[in-house]
């Protein structure tokens, strides 16, 4: 049992922070940059602790959340962010979903518009029709 | 060479003669060919079902000359597991797809009318077989040899062996192979300028986004019990490509609605069909592909030409459909007032495409930004989260304003009156909130539900009551099963909308945290006390569990013992996996996660989400709804139809 507790020295046991700014409030905007694609709040890998670690040196040094991305862009590279600035190319990304809906807000006024449509079946009843249909 | 490799190139020579048989018999209108052609889909179905069994044969067998075997299987594993690490992997996840897809087929013909739609829909989805079938047969085949026999196998991943994930992917694989025959369908009847494709489709459109919730779900409750961070989605590049079809065949399922009744949106329905089946390819795409990081992905693999092929030929197939068929899908009136049941359609379909796109675009841009600034940038929750939230909270208020406008049109006096309860739920819903002091987002998520449920529970009383009139003092329950497509859309609403409950409960009231204890300290987390009483270890042939004993107390009394534990497993890569525990009370979940532990003391984190089951209630509704939708009228027509003589006739 001993030795394989002794085995089980995963995570360095560190005392919890009680500042204000607490790990959780960082790792949820940095990547774990061990290749898997997660956000560091969610992953579990080696590579993960070691980061969370050094998140939590610097929350200890008295950084403010500013900070430690800026550091730790400086270390691992702009990859190391969650979300992408909104400046440059990147305002694309932020600003698309506003241009998809203008554009489709656009496309129903001018349906909207156009009144003379038939009517030809009430699709609630139309199933019963069809399977009516199916049936013989 | 492998038996199982014979039987896919013979699989892939009937499919190809099924193609010749179905196109020559369409050109030269001979139903005998015709008869061949299906005839020849039996077989290829035949011979995909015998190469699928024998690859399962192999699995159970430990037969390690096949790489696929050796590579996701191992001797201590146990023979569930066996079964299904037959989806473990790259390779047989696209045999399972086409079996599913084979399976379709059959149901295809034994369930609908042989004629000219179905002759086509047969041929278009008979190319998507080919294309699988050539998949395995090269690039991707689960039958290659090893070359020598390894001692063991390397076992399959650990986080794959889990119930959850026996159920997600096949689930998820139904849904995608149904979007092909949706496709074909679109396709079929377009070419041959037929409506009558949409009301066939309708049954396959529900039993695919069927399926795709319910591959979406057990994802949801994969990542939430296995990956062992405490949530259920996480924007990943993967979970992205499974959420991408199902809003679109959402939008589909309603706007074909506006073509039953309308003879409009011709265009729109095949685009959306479209894009669905080019979603789900994408989707298996990046699965496999390693092109986008995830952490649900296979990995590397060389199958990015032939996916990006078949995306292209699928684009290049239905701009020539189009094309061809201009006339008929040309632009026609769809309303007789923006006050109808067909506008909020729109609206509707505004919302899940914008939102469908919006999700690509996040999932897609970290391969623009490579290739822009030669960096590839990173598309984390906040952005999706920042984005989507808006349109969600709009989907909603949608869903109580099309449940009250009927169609055709509303007039002013009728509308006031359907919207006057929900609009003082509403209002009811802001000051509960206000005076609980909950969080803006909280409130407002509140009052749009509470909106949208007495919209639902408000239309289906009325409904009930207008169409007992109608038919003539039907009892209630077989006015239900009458207008089964109404009342199943009422209620996959009813489960959206608490789906929605469950995820805003859990975004703006979870509480959280880190927390180092020693055996026998006591820690208060909301109502709970937790006794963390020292570490358990145990060890099997497979792997080495360390798990924490923590006594879970509320109000003075002992509920239960959590044990949530870390693995170490001992093929492959020995990878090492936190199993969580959890305590439910429903719909609230105590949720612990054991990260490290020394000799005396152990970190967990701790989680209270206090309505994360009402996300897994809302989706087995959300499923039951569509299931209730495809009930057959040959089920219900002794039941609802008997005293019913001018339905009959």
């Amino acid at each position: 049992m001993k030795k394989y507790i002794l085995l089980l020295l995963f995570m360095i046991m560190s005392s919890v922070n009680a500042q204000a700014l607490t790990l959780n409030d960082v790792q949820k905007d940095v990547m774990c940059t061990c290749g898997c694609g997660m956000v560091l709040e969610t992953c579990n890998c080696g590579t993960a602790d070691r980061m969370r670690n050094e998140i939590r040196e610097m929350i200890n040094r008295g950084m403010t959340k500013e900070e430690i991305i800026k550091e730790l862009q400086a270390m691992y590279g702009k990859e190391v962010l969650v979300n992408p600035p909104k400046e440059g190319i990147f305002i694309g990304l932020w600003y698309y979903p506003v241009f998809a809906v203008g554009i489709g807000v656009a496309v129903i006024y001018v349906l909207l518009r156009r009144r003379n449509a038939e009517w030809y079946a009430d699709p609630d009843e139309v199933i019963n029709e069809e399977e009516y249909d199916l049936e013989h | 060479m492998d038996i199982g490799q014979i039987i896919i190139y013979l699989a892939l020579f009937s499919s190809l003669y099924s193609v010749w048989a179905y196109y020559s018999g369409i050109n030269s209108k001979n139903p005998k060919l015709l008869y061949y052609g299906e005839r020849a889909i039996y077989l290829t179905s035949f011979l995909v079902l015998a190469a699928s069994l024998l690859l399962w044969y192999y699995f159970l067998t430990d037969n390690f000359w096949i790489e696929y075997v050796a590579s996701y299987s191992s001797r201590n594993l146990s023979d569930f597991y066996k079964f299904t690490a037959f989806w473990a992997g790259s390779d047989g996840s696209l045999l399972l797809w086409t079996l599913f897809l084979a399976g379709y087929m059959v149901a295809y013909l034994r369930i609908e009318k042989k004629d000219l739609l179905s002759a086509y829909t047969m041929l278009v989805s008979m190319l998507v077989m080919v294309y699988f079938l050539l998949l395995l047969s090269t690039v991707s085949n689960p039958f290659q040899g090893l070359g020598f026999l390894p001692v063991d196998g390397i076992g399959l991943n650990p986080l794959l062996q889990t119930p959850e994930m026996a159920a997600h992917p096949t689930t998820l694989f139904v849904g995608y192979a149904g979007s092909a025959i949706v496709f074909a369908l679109a396709v079929s009847g377009v070419l041959i300028a037929d409506d009558k494709w949409v009301l066939r489709a309708r049954k396959w459109i529900v039993f695919t986004w069927v399926w795709l919730t319910q591959g979406i779900f057990w994802g949801a409750i994969w990542a939430y019990k296995v990956l062992g961070w405490g949530g259920y989605w996480g924007w990943d590049p993967v979970e992205n490509a499974s959420l991408l079809p199902w809003l679109t065949l959402s939008a589909l399922m309603h706007s074909i609605m506006i073509q039953e009744a309308r003879r409009g949106m011709k265009l729109w329905n095949i685009i959306l069909a479209f894009i669905t089946f080019e979603f789900v390819i994408l989707g298996t795409f990046i699965t496999r592909s390693g092109v986008i990081s995830s952490v649900h992905a296979f990995g590397q693999s060389n199958l990015t030409p032939p996916f990006m092929i078949m995306l292209f030929l699928v684009l290049l197939v239905t701009l020539w459909v189009i094309y061809e068929r201009k006339d008929y899908i040309k632009s026609q009136d769809i309303v007789e007032s923006p006050l109808s049941k067909e506008a909020t359609f729109l609206f509707n379909n505004l919302i899940l495409v914008a939102s469908a796109l919006t999700v690509f675009w996040g999932t897609i841009f970290p391969l623009i930004s490579e290739g822009i600034t030669g960096f590839k940038v990173t598309i984390g929750p906040p952005f999706y989260n920042q984005v989507i939230t808006p349109l969600a909270f709009a989907l909603v208020v949608l869903l109580g304003l099309c449940i009250a406008f009927p169609w055709r049109k509303a007039h002013g006096k009728e509308l006031v009156d359907r919207l006057k309860i929900p609009s003082i739920a509403f209002i009811i819903g802001l000051g509960a909130g206000l005076i609980l002091q909950l969080r803006i987002e909280m409130i407002l998520a509140t009052s749009v539900f509470l909106f949208a449920l007495t919209t639902h529970i408000r239309q289906y009383i009325r409904d009930t009551s207008a169409f007992k009139d109608q038919y003539g003092n039907l009892s209630s329950i077989k006015i239900i099963f009458r207008r089964r497509r109404r009342y199943g859309g009422y209620t996959a609403h009813l489960g959206l909308l608490i789906v929605f409950m469950g995820v805003a409960g859990g975004i703006y009231t979870q509480t959280y945290e880190d927390v180092i204890m020693s055996v026998n300290e006591q820690r208060v987390f909301g109502e709970y006390t937790l006794i963390y009483r020292g570490l358990g270890f145990k060890e099997d042939n497979l792997k080495i569990t360390w798990y924490a004993n923590i006594e879970v107390w509320k109000d003075g009394k002992f509920v239960t013992v959590l044990r949530p534990a870390i693995e170490k497993y001992k093929t492959g890569n020995e990878e090492e996996i936190r199993r969580v525990d959890l305590y439910t009370e429903f719909p609230k979940d105590l949720f612990v996660i054991l990260n490290g532990a020394e000799q005396n003391r152990a970190l967990f984190e701790v989680k209270i989400d206090p309505t994360v089951n009402l996300i897994w209630l809302g989706s087995w509704i959300l499923t039951f709804g569509g299931v209730f939708a495809l009930i057959p009228r040959k089920f219900v027509k002794e039941f609802v139809f008997k005293s019913e003589s001018e339905v009959e006739t």
